[in-house]
């Protein structure tokens, strides 16, 4: 079993992650992207774990694994009827993508390996953050009355 | 700034952190920081509560933008 596959099987990933038999039961395209969009996702994952490649060569891996996530995210935003199976994998994408650059700022303490790609740890801090700020709007639950309360002490009556 | 440009700010923030080049990562994140720290500012929100908040709101924007950047790639 792939690791991504494994990810979705993790007890921490909830509920809402359906077990990989779940595929079977998708229409061909939806099955089409969790195979393709996986695949991609396990390479990425594997390079950016690869201890023996440079750092940076891991880090531009896992830019390419945020871009996959993003990818996935424009397509069900854009899709006239996303599939149930969508949300599913970008959350397990989201996930991995955040694992690994948790994992990542864990090595990052020496800013000089990461100049040729302009960046610098913080920068990598806030890509990450970014990442969790999408986790948090896409698969967090928030009930209605509670996001109406914020919104109102947030800016009054005025949104 | 009004209360709606204020949200508007926010929403157009987050999505510059979110496209942002390496360079600028920390800047737009600093920016979006700043953004949200002034509305939450005399409540007792978060910025992970206010962001959370606007899901719905910075989902449709995202959307708008994919939209309009769709369309200007096919004139």
């Amino acid at each position: 079993m792939k690791s991504w596959q494994k990810r979705l099987e993790e007890p921490w990933i909830g509920p809402y992650i359906a077990s990989m038999t779940a595929i079977a039961t998708m229409p061909e395209g939806a099955k089409e992207r969790w195979r393709t969009a996986g695949r991609f996702a396990d390479v990425l994952e594997a390079e950016v774990k690869t201890r023996r490649n440079p750092l940076a060569a891991r880090v531009v891996s896992w830019f390419n694994l945020c871009r996959v996530c993003q990818d996935l995210e424009e397509q069900m935003l854009l899709a006239a009827q996303p599939t149930a199976e969508d949300p599913q994998l970008h959350r397990a994408l989201l996930s991995t993508a955040i694992a690994s650059g948790e994992g990542l700022l864990l090595e990052c303490d020496d800013a000089e390996a990461l100049k040729p790609l302009r960046l610098t740890p913080a920068a990598l801090a806030a890509k990450v953050e970014s990442l969790r700020i999408t986790f948090t709007q896409w698969h967090t639950e928030l009930k209605p009355e509670r996001q109406a309360a914020i919104l109102k002490e947030a800016f009054g009556g005025a949104v | 700034m009004a209360r709606c440009e204020e949200l508007d700010a926010i929403l157009q923030a987050q999505f510059e952190l979110e496209y942002a080049e390496p360079e600028v990562l920390e800047e737009r994140r600093r920016r979006l920081h700043f953004l949200v720290d002034q509305i939450i500012a005399d409540t007792s929100l978060t910025r992970h509560e206010l962001l959370s908040a606007l899901r719905d709101r910075y989902k449709e924007y995202k959307r708008t933008q994919l939209l309009a950047e769709a369309r200007r790639r096919s004139v």
